[in-house]
């Protein structure tokens, strides 16, 4: 049976063409290969390869810094128990969503006020002058680009001393969920290795667990004194040895092996505690020319060891 | 030959179609001891291939239990989730596809080309580097956790070891199909030297560049996806679909009906392949994004092409039950890479993309298309393969079918149950639902999959039970002839 299957197997394959293209779709994968190792592996590189930590002038730091040595190893831990399987760490934007706002009044109020008339923000020129007491005030929000510059533009014709500015918002559904306040971007992996920006969330992301919120876990839990990272790390230590005490119906895995059973209860090993190091070492949320924040989201530089500037959500 | 043993194969069937059907067989592959030994590496691919399909399977059912059941197996740091899920990635891909694949391939370059294979030692001394090397690399994930990027979590030596194994299988692949009596290419021979080309080439730079001297930063993601897009659609697809197209025509009396619609399909295969893999969530320039999704959409042409050719043949009047117990896989398989790459597709339109990306829909058409249609068609091949390299038929030819049903339900269920819990996911993600109620709103379908996961283990045991009474019936008859004892137990029917 099967000969014969395969004897007419030859039959109908070989109708016809005799000529032996055998070189040629050598030479053809050859060529469509090398295109697409060009375009994703030899263009990013050449884009990308040479970047070097940026300097952040607003905040004065350099981004982004290396990690420190225990964070480094937690890295590997990290990586060796494979994490990123069920953990991304990539945050998404959806777009800017922008505003206008007054800040100060310049020289000429009554100009102004009647420039709020005409932009509808007030009835009448009591009601600007009203508004213009109790400052800053919202010109504009969720609008286009170019409407929040017609409307700087408006109030600068008015009164050139007066002081407004474009605000804006990062919008997406990452972003609301607390796990971030702008989207990732090249810079942020520079110092990763490998980089574990993952394919999956069974878990939430992970790119900014460093400097979330404690409301904005998947178990909500608050701080309870000014040290936050002794609670955050007693708070990560709980989560990985027993993720179902911390968060019901949790799907984690629960990392009793990196504890150690003595009297006085679980003892975390180093790994652990490298661990711990890495997790509070993740934070993406310096503004970058290409993902800028609001000024107003208060941020500490990276380098500081407290999480001060916890990631309430761009509201 | 021996007769078929499955009643409902009438040779009448095949001979048909066959012009002349007094050529004597044993002169392609089998006759002579030559031709014994030259059968050896090809099995040894197969057997072991077999060996490690049961394995992967075996992880991919803990990986998936542990997704709703999270502390079972709990205990051992060797079956934590993020070891077992790339080793049963690992074991399926290299232990098992590479290497049933390189199998088929070899078998096939000797059946299409009628010669016998040159240098079976250095492919056997390859198998065994290559099963060396998968077997080093699957136990280093699961003892320490692998490299970290996906589908390359082998250390550098295991990569190695299967480096080397890989061009002592390809190079006396290559030089018998130099040898070959049949002049001309057929599709099934561009599908499988093209694959044998692509590999060694995603292999070094896959490794060079992100293993061994990895590159920096977000290139690390782009050469990844490269790789990943590279391996399933320039490796694994081109060999399944090197077995579709060799065996399907012939098992159904059919031939390829357009050859310029099939070259159309191979060439626009080749050219999009390895773009399709960049996530549209990746954190690198858009521009890099767009290019990866506009030859995402241009990846429909191929599988078009292919859904067209493989229609024509497959509206073919050969009832079922006439039909080789292999047609069912491959037509299954076929069926596969069309629906696995429609859904890939769908995925990446961006405001779908919004929705799935992340989420479980990308592990479910990794089943589909991994499971579905690359194991499906492997199998439809071996199906067809084994007893021919044997010289012997199934020794039971009624487990064929619930073989096919296992397996063909294991993988519908664990395909279309992860992509709804990543509709589901990425519908509950998107709103303001809390984190851990997706969690629990998923629970449902994961437990299906973990179903289809269990029948898929299921079928892949009973293909691996049937192959190892096979083996048996082979050695039995193999002691009868050489000890002068009646085989009388064997199931051999007289030609
Ligand atoms: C099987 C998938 C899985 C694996 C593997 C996994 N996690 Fe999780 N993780 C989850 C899920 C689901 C949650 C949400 C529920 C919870 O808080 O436990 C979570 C939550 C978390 C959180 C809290 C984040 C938040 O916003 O609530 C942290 C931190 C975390 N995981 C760290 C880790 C680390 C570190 C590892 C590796 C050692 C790991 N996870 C491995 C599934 C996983």
């Amino acid at each position: 049976m099967l000969r014969l299957v395969l004897r007419c197997d030859a039959r109908f394959n070989h109708g016809g063409c005799r000529v032996n293209k055998g070189p040629f779709i050598f030479l053809g994968a050859f060529a469509s290969l090398a295109l697409s190792w060009l375009g994703l592996v030899l263009g990013p590189q050449l884009q990308f390869g040479g970047e070097q930590p940026q300097k952040i002038e607003d905040l004065n730091v350099v981004y982004p810094a290396a990690r420190n040595g225990l964070a480094q190893q937690g890295a590997e831990v990290y990586r060796a128990l494979g994490c990123q399987h069920c953990h991304s760490q990539q945050v998404r934007q959806e777009g800017l969503e922008f505003g206008a706002k007054l800040t100060a009044p310049g020289e000429t109020p009554a100009k102004l006020a009647a420039a709020l008339v005409k932009l509808g923000l007030a009835q009448d020129v009591a009601g600007a002058n009203a508004q213009l007491a109790k400052l800053p005030l919202t010109l504009g929000a969720d609008v286009e680009l170019s409407h929040a510059e017609f409307l700087v533009r408006t109030v600068k014709d008015a009164d050139d001393k007066a002081k407004a500015e474009i605000t804006f918002k990062n919008l997406g559904a990452d972003l609301g969920r607390g796990w971030g306040v702008r989207m990732s971007t090249a810079s942020d992996y520079l110092f990763d290795q490998p980089v574990l920006a993952g394919s999956a969330r069974v878990g939430p992301d992970l790119a900014n667990v460093g400097v979330r919120a404690p409301e904005k876990y998947s178990a909500p839990w608050k701080f309870t004194s000014t040290n936050t990272f002794a609670e955050f790390r007693a708070w990560q230590l709980r989560h990985l040895a027993e993720p179902r005490a911390v968060a019901p119906g949790s799907t984690m895995p629960a990392y009793r092996f990196l504890f150690d059973q003595r009297a006085e209860g679980k003892v975390p090993k180093h790994d652990a505690e490298a661990l711990v190091a890495y997790l509070f070492s993740l934070r993406q949320d310096v503004p970058l020319p290409n993902a800028p924040l609001p000024r107003v989201a208060s941020v500490k530089p990276a380098a500081t060891n407290a999480p001060a500037a916890t990631n309430t959500p761009a509201k | 030959m021996v007769a078929p043993l499955n009643p409902t194969i009438p040779p009448a069937a095949f001979s048909s179609a066959t012009g002349n059907g007094t050529e004597p067989a044993a002169s392609d592959a089998g006759g002579g001891c030559g031709g014994c030994v030259a059968r050896g590496p090809i099995l040894v691919l197969m057997g072991s291939g077999i060996l490690w399909l049961v394995a992967a399977s075996l992880l991919s059912l803990i990986a998936s239990v542990k997704l709703h059941a999270p502390d079972f197996l709990g205990a051992c740091p060797w079956f934590t989730y993020g070891h077992v899920k790339p080793a049963a990635a690992s074991a399926f891909i290299f232990g098992f596809a590479s290497q049933a694949g390189l199998g088929l391939v070899l078998w096939l370059i000797c059946r299409l080309g009628k010669v016998t294979l040159c240098g079976w030692f250095p492919a056997l001394t390859g198998a065994a580097l290559w099963n060396l090397g998968v077997t080093y690399g699957v136990s280093k994930v699961l003892v320490s956790g692998g490299s970290g990027q996906e589908w390359l979590e082998f250390p550098h030596g295991a990569s190695g070891l299967m480096m080397l194994g890989y061009f002592l299988i390809a190079m006396p692949a290559l030089i018998t199909f130099r040898k070959r009596q049949v002049p001309g290419l057929s599709v099934a021979q561009w599908y499988l030297l093209a694959a044998l080309f692509f590999f060694p080439w995603l292999w070094v730079a896959g490794n060079a560049l992100l293993v061994c001297e990895p590159v920096r930063g977000v290139v690390q993601i782009t050469t990844g996806a490269w790789f990943r897009a590279g391996l399933l659609n320039l490796w694994l697809t081109p060999l399944a679909l090197a077995v579709i197209y060799a065996l399907l025509p012939a098992a159904l009396g059919r031939p390829v009906r357009d050859r310029g619609l099939a070259a159309f399909a191979f060439w626009t295969l080749v050219l999009f392949g390895a773009w399709t893999g960049l996530a549209q969530t990746a954190p690198v320039p858009s521009w890099l994004v767009s290019l990866s999704n506009a030859c995402t959409v241009a990846f429909a042409l191929p599988v078009l092409a292919v859904a067209v050719n493989l229609e024509l043949m497959l509206k073919s009047e050969v009832a079922c039950e006439d039909a080789s117990p292999a047609v069912p896989f491959l037509a299954f398989g076929a069926l596969a890479f069309i629906l696995g790459n429609g859904l890939h597709i769908f995925g990446a339109v961006p405001y779908v993309a919004k929705f799935v990306a992340l989420t479980h829909y990308s592990a479910g058409v990794g089943a589909l298309l991994l499971g579905g249609f690359v194991m499906m068609s492997l199998l439809g091949g071996l199906t067809l393969a084994l007893p021919d390299l044997f010289e012997m038929d199934w020794p039971k030819p009624q487990l064929i079918r619930p073989q096919f049903g296992a397996l063909a339900m294991g993988v519908a269920l664990t395909s279309l149950a992860l992509v709804v819990a990543g509709l589901q996911q990425g519908r509950a993600l998107r709103h303001a639902a809390p984190f851990l109620d997706a969690v629990k709103g998923g629970q449902l379908f994961l437990v299906l999959a973990s179903l289809g996961a269990l029948l898929t283990l299921a079928g892949v045991a009973l293909f691996a039970l049937h192959f190892g009474l096979l083996v048996c019936a082979v050695c039995r008859e193999c002691c009868g002839s050489c000890c002068g004892a009646t085989p009388a137990s064997t199931t051999e029917g007289a030609a």
